[in-house]
């Protein structure tokens, strides 16, 4: 057995997404986050490197260094007590 | 583009490049994809990345249908299959003949634990799987075009 087939990367651990959650990349730096079908925002590097995290409604969440950072802002606006309405796949123009 | 009483349709589908297109050639398909758009009352967004097209198509059935025959024809595309297929109540690219936008340059790997929305809309496996990653592509040819905010939203 190699040391690869068993070996579980720290890092990896930062790629877990809570259960529901799913994070597609549509183009380098470019993320997009649903959880169950329900759109929760994107993230979008700039070329400065970091990141800009936007709730559902394209409403700008923050900058960060470090896409985990800014995907976890996304996530922890999504479940605030005050949900955004309409926030759905209807918001980005599929339904 | 005004559709009152008219029925609409999206389609999208994917095929192969025939060659590998450079910047200029797919200009050129651009050019002549516009204009003949234009005419029919087509609207859409293209997408390309690693010799595999993806095209949103939308426009009055019969127009669209024509079309889609027309690129099956076309000794620039193969293997031509057709992903998703609905009726619309308005259009999503209404002010583009055909958008399009070049993905950034890139190494192909996508992040650990992350999706890739171009490779999961032209892998055809469930519906659900499909208009996710549409509604993806979307948001981001909107955001990149510079569609307001609150348009967006």
């Amino acid at each position: 057995m190699s040391v690869a087939s068993t070996y579980t990367s720290p890092v990896n651990d930062l790629h877990q997404h809570p259960a529901g959650v799913l994070w597609a990349c549509v183009e380098d730096g470019f993320h997009v986050g649903s959880r169950d079908g329900e759109f929760l925002g994107y993230v979008d590097r700039q070329p400065d490197g970091h990141y800009f995290a936007f709730n559902a409604r394209a409403q700008h969440l923050g900058e960060f260094s470090a896409l985990h950072d800014a995907t976890t802002a996304v996530l922890a606006a999504s479940e605030s007590p005050t949900p955004l309405s309409g926030a759905s796949e209807d918001a980005i123009g599929v339904s | 583009m005004t559709d009152e009483n008219h029925e609409l349709i999206s389609l999208v589908y994917t095929s192969t490049a025939s060659h590998p297109l450079r910047e200029t050639a797919l200009a050129h398909l651009l050019t002549q994809c516009r204009a003949l758009n234009a005419e029919r009352g087509v609207t859409g967004m293209l997408l390309y990345r690693g010799g595999r097209f993806i095209q949103v198509l939308e426009g009055a059935p019969a127009v669209v249908t024509a079309l889609v025959q027309r690129i099956t024809g076309d000794s620039r595309h193969r293997d031509l299959k057709i992903l998703l297929q609905e009726t619309l109540g308005t259009r999503r690219f209404a002010d583009w003949t055909m958008g399009y936008e070049a993905f950034r340059e890139t190494d192909g790997s996508i992040p650990a634990g992350y999706r890739d929305s171009f490779a999961d809309l032209g892998s055809d496996t469930d519906r659900s799987t499909s208009m996710r990653a549409l509604a993806e592509l979307t948001l981001w040819f909107r955001i990149r075009n510079g569609v307001p905010a609150e348009l967006a939203s």
